[in-house]
């Protein structure tokens, strides 16, 4: 019996047995290629990215005007922040956290720290983190929408910043009130710095986190190392807007590189091959530091003379042959490197004259006078007015209507130079009536308005002709009034075209790797044009001219200043109108041929808001840029008035 | 001398054993110097000198013999139940002399030796039951099975308290398989299974949530079961569910949840680990010290409780069956030993032994390849540590000396029941 039953004992112990042996078999014969799998998969670790620098700005001599600086940022796991027990977990298992330090009221409590150390409420801190949770959110939809299932992606097991360029104290009290919070990080990164003070100001514009809309339009988005990634900055405005366009050609973002990748599991293998990191090209631009500074304070200087009806000004200056843009300049403006929310705050705070508005290319202006000379050529290119013909001014256009369609004096017989010269508005009501506000409007847009003028800042505004019908209309918009809003820089350009007999759009970013626009020849008579010039020749050189008496540059050697003063009407009444000075400096032995040929040629456009008649006003702010302009670039041909005086005696 | 020459099954016995040992120590070498047999790293090498130890232990029970151990045999329990309480009471008064690890108190220190008490009750309980059983026969009456289960509750009931569930779980098959081969009645055992299964809810609702997760372990390596338990708690399904009994008590559905959907990382990673470690195995293995968990830490316990795995995982599935084989073979010479002697207590002890080895074989195993719940039973002979080595060769000792002293008289067999019912 003791026998029998100690087998009993064996059979009952060979079961088990027989089971684990069974279970041996599945494991190690039927799924062995699965358990392969995931053992394979406990070798696997995250790439490491490697950053890139963002591409410098700098002026035309390579002066930086953008630059980037080491900085350090906080920086939370996704986990931590998502709201979302699953992502909760997968960052304690992947920061090898308990989970119960990682409980609800101590990352409360971590948000606190964050928010004592950076000085801002912890609600604006959620704000931000709502944010990033939507964007999160959004690759999770695109990845389901695409692979059709919904999986961890990356994103969700990153460390995303939350503040952003700590100081230094901040960083150091950051160490060490954050180290008992695994998923806070203290990260280098780097920050954007921007050199050249308040001229600078609109043109360089400012960088934010890659919004929803940009990383849905990504052209790059397949590319994790050229796309973009949450957190990651993106221009929004200016200079920083343009370099972060996609490039078709080059496959690229100018200012921006790619990110460098290393993917190797935990035995060094590589999983993919290593890529190095590349920074973004250096963006040169067509401006001129020095110059720019000059400009900024001499249309500053002569803003705060006429306070306080004047509220701002502005100026641009283009070099002729090449169209690139010299100097571009809103006053008043903000030092870029302003911090954007400090900047947002300051703008809330209503300062004078509106600085976040970029005159030079969004300014929203009634042209004046100064559009008379590009009038004239189109009412003579479209046979409108003949090169002699004489037109009587009364000082008003219907004998019957004193009050109405008024010129300034009562010109007497006008030819189309003495027009410009003394900017007779009865003549050119009647070459606008005649016109009408059909070929107004074309030859308007034959010489640049209504469209952008090549800056391709995302600030610059075309500024629609929608001109109406009317004669009436017509005639306002002959003399730079009515309908006709018109940026700085088109003015700029109209006189450049004016200069050249073409149009062409002004160059603001100097190695631009497109192709640049070929000049479209304006269907202009060169005797129309001769006119013209002549007439803006004698609107600076005459007695009569209406800048005669304001503009003293005899000691411009060799140079010739053609322009077109331009007194603007504004629709707020009782108030000065606006002062435009246009105009080009040319060759002054050919000033009525083409200024291409003259390397020192240049369009200038100043308007001073609310200050009264542009001779005045705008006329002299011009003066003293083409002074600077020649002292900086052409110091030769700026001959001083002592040195003549020596000369004589 | 002659008691120290081991008869042919020992011989067997003992190079079955040495095998289990040497793959015991390679597999803890593997860990800690990767390519290399020798020099032995310090942890190798301890497991070494402690087999040394143990070989030198087997050797002093041969020469005491078993017999001359009968009459120590109780007062050998009541030291280790002295020594159990002794611990026991440190939970409430500190002690000196108790080594104290994750809030359970195991040992006591020899010296520097800490010496686990309950694997050495284990021995003695087998002696002390044995001698109980060895010429009665009231056993076979449902009260005389009263002092059995006595002299078994109370050393249950210490370790519980230590508290070791892992331990105290192996001697109820050991009190069984002793009783059953003495010959007591089976319609006893029905009825005392019957009772001990009707006390299963009670135990479940005593125990502790982490006690109750390593069970529930088992159920919850099927993703298919955690996903359907894992629902969201709703309006609908915040009622009770017919799965509820495997919620931990202290445990409200949220907390449940939670522990279901971090239990691959967090309380069945141990188990995951394992099986991956199995799995990837393969039919012949990684090859000693190779793979990917001798290298990386990824398998916790790998050198003690999870050792099996990391065996498995070098030698694949030929090293799993033999080491499997190995124990099967332990226990059928543990048997021949005990049905070729004719003394009832050197039977008894025998059968207690074999059955004690193949028990924490079985369940170390089973646990290992996720068959059973994890507990803290170490794999006899291979598995990294002192007292259950020295443990494991004192009973080896016993087995062989009950094999050498085969009584050379012709008597009547004893437990010889069955032409009596």
């Amino acid at each position: 019996m003791f026998e029998r039953r100690l087998k009993i004992l064996l059979f009952i112990m060979f079961l088990p047995a027989l089971a684990i042996a069974a279970r041996l078999v599945q494991l190690q014969l039927v799924k062995h290629d699965y358990y392969c799998a995931e053992a394979e998969d406990l070798l696997y670790l995250e790439p490491v990215y490697l950053p890139c620098l963002r591409g410098e700005v700098t002026d035309r001599n390579g002066t930086l005007l953008a630059y980037n600086a080491p900085a350090w940022d906080i920086t939370v796991h996704y986990g931590a922040l998502a709201d979302n027990e699953r992502a909760l977990l997968r960052m304690c298992r992947r920061l090898d956290i308990r989970y119960k330090d990682a409980s609800p009221a101590r990352i409360e409590e971590s948000w606190r720290v964050i928010a004592r150390i950076s000085g801002e409420p912890v609600e604006d801190l959620e704000k931000h983190m709502g944010k990033i949770r939507r964007r999160v959110q959004r690759v999770k939809e695109w990845y389901k929408g695409y692979y059709g299932y919904d999986d961890v992606v990356k994103e969700e097991t990153w460390f995303h910043p939350l503040v952003r360029d700590l100081s230094r104290e901040q960083q150091i009290d950051a160490r060490q009130s954050l180290a008992p919070y695994p998923w806070v990080k203290i990260e280098p990164s780097q920050v954007r710095r921007y050199a050249g003070g308040p001229s600078f100001g609109h043109i360089l514009g400012f960088m934010n986190e890659v919004d929803e809309e940009a990383m849905d339009n990504d052209p790059l988005a397949k590319d994790r190392l050229a796309g973009y990634q949450l957190g990651d900055l993106q221009g929004v405005t200016g200079i920083e807007e343009l370099g972060e366009r996609f490039l078709p050609e080059q496959q690229c973002r100018w200012l921006r590189g790619h990110r460098g990748r290393i993917h190797v599991d935990r035995k060094d293998r590589p999983l993919n091959p290593p890529v190095d990191p590349e920074n973004g090209h250096i963006m040169q631009l067509s401006l001129d530091a020095e110059l720019q500074q000059r400009v900024y304070e001499i249309v500053g200087s002569a803003v705060q003379a006429h306070r306080p009806n004047c509220t701002g000004g502005a100026a641009v200056l283009i070099h002729i042959p090449t169209r690139q843009v010299l100097a571009m300049v809103s006053y008043p403006a903000f030092d870029p490197d302003m911090p954007y929310g400090e900047r947002l705050k300051w703008f809330r705070t209503k300062p004078f004259g509106q600085p976040h508005v970029f005159r030079a290319v969004a300014g929203n202006y009634p042209p004046g006078s100064t559009v008379k000379p590009m009038i004239l050529a189109a009412a003579l290119a479209g046979g409108k007015v003949g090169p002699g013909e004489v037109i009587y001014c009364a000082g008003r256009l219907f004998p019957d209507q004193p009050g109405k369609w008024r010129c300034l004096f009562s010109h007497g017989d006008v030819n189309p130079i003495e027009a410009v010269q003394r900017s007779c508005n009865v003549f050119f009501y009647t070459l606008g009536q005649r016109m009408g506000t059909e070929l107004l409007t074309e030859w308007l847009g034959k010489f640049g308005f209504g469209r952008t003028s090549g800056t391709e800042l995302r600030e610059e505004q075309p500024r629609y002709l929608d001109l109406g019908t009317s004669r009436g209309l017509a005639r306002l918009v002959a003399i730079g009034q009515g309908r006709l809003q018109v940026t700085p820089i088109q003015v700029a350009n109209m006189m450049a075209t004016i200069a050249t007999g073409s149009y062409q759009p002004v160059q603001l970013w100097l190695n631009d790797p497109r192709p640049q626009p070929v000049p479209q020849s304006l269907d202009i008579r060169d005797s129309h044009w001769r006119i013209v010039r002549q007439a803006m020749h004698d609107v600076v050189y005459t007695v009569r001219g209406t800048a005669y008496r304001h503009l003293h540059i005899k000691d411009f050697d060799g140079l010739a200043v053609l322009g077109k003063t331009g007194s603007a009407e504004t629709t707020k009444p009782g108030k000065p109108t606006h002062s435009w000075f246009s105009g080009y400096m040319t060759d002054k032995g050919n000033y009525l041929g083409s200024a291409t040929l003259c390397d020192q040629s240049v369009a200038f456009t100043v308007v001073i808001e609310y200050s009264g008649h542009g001779g005045e006003v705008a006329a002299p702010a011009a003066e003293k840029i083409l002074r600077a302009y020649l002292k900086l670039f052409w110091p030769n041909r700026l001959s001083t008035e002592p040195a003549e005086e020596d000369v004589s005696g | 001398m002659i008691e120290l020459l081991p008869t042919r099954q020992g011989w067997i016995l003992l190079l079955l054993v040495l095998a289990l040992c040497a793959a015991g120590i390679l597999t803890i070498q593997a860990i800690h110097a990767t390519g290399s047999v020798l020099p032995l790293a310090d942890d190798a090498l301890s497991q070494f000198k402690f087999t040394v130890v143990g070989l030198s232990v087997m050797l002093v029970v041969m020469w005491i013999g078993y017999r001359r151990l009968g009459i120590w045999s109780y007062i050998l329990f009541g030291i280790c139940l002295l020594m159990l309480m002794y611990l026991v009471l440190d939970r409430w008064i500190s002690l000196p002399l108790v080594k104290e690890i994750r809030n359970a108190r195991r040992w006591i220190l020899i010296g520097p030796i800490p010496l686990q008490v309950s694997e050495l009750t284990k021995i003695t309980y087998v002696l002390a039951l044995a001698w109980y059983l060895r010429y009665r026969r009231n056993y076979r009456t449902l009260t005389g099975l009263m002092i059995p289960f006595a002299i078994t509750m109370i050393p249950m009931f210490f370790i519980l308290l230590q508290p070791d569930l892992g331990t105290v779980l192996l001697f109820l098959p050991i009190l069984f398989a002793m009783l059953f081969a003495a010959g007591a009645r089976i319609k006893h055992f029905l009825l005392i299974m019957v009772l001990g299964f009707c006390c299963i809810p009670f135990f479940w609702l005593k125990i502790h949530d982490y006690q109750r997760l390593r069970i529930t372990g088992v159920l919850l390596q099927s993703p298919s079961l955690r996903e359907y338990l894992e629902e969201p708690p709703t309006y609908f399904t915040s009622r009770k569910t017919r799965w509820d009994w495997l919620r931990p008590a202290d445990s409200d559905r949220h907390r449940w949840r939670r522990e279901l959907l971090e239990w691959e990382t967090d309380s069945g990673y141990q188990l995951v680990s394992s099986k991956i470690a199995i799995g990837s195995g393969g039919f012949d293995g990684q090859g000693w010290g190779k793979g990917v968990f001798i290298e990386y830490p990824f398998l916790p316990e790998r050198h003690n409780d999870f050792i099996f795995a990391l065996i498995a995982n070098q030698w694949g599935m030929l090293g799993a069956l033999g080491i499997l084989f190995c124990y099967g073979l332990i226990v059928l010479i543990g048997f021949i030993i005990a049905s070729m002697t004719v003394d009832p207590y050197g039977r008894l002890i025998a059968v207690g032994l074999s059955t004690m080895i193949a028990v924490q074989a079985l369940t170390n195993l089973a646990m290992t390849i996720g068959l059973g719940p994890i507990t803290g039973v170490t794999l006899p002979f291979v598995s990294a540590g002192g007292s259950s080595l020295v443990t494991s060769f004192i009973s080896l000792g016993l087995l062989m000396s009950i094999a050498r002293r085969r009584p050379n008289i012709i008597g009547h067999p004893p437990f010889e029941f069955g032409h009596e019912d």
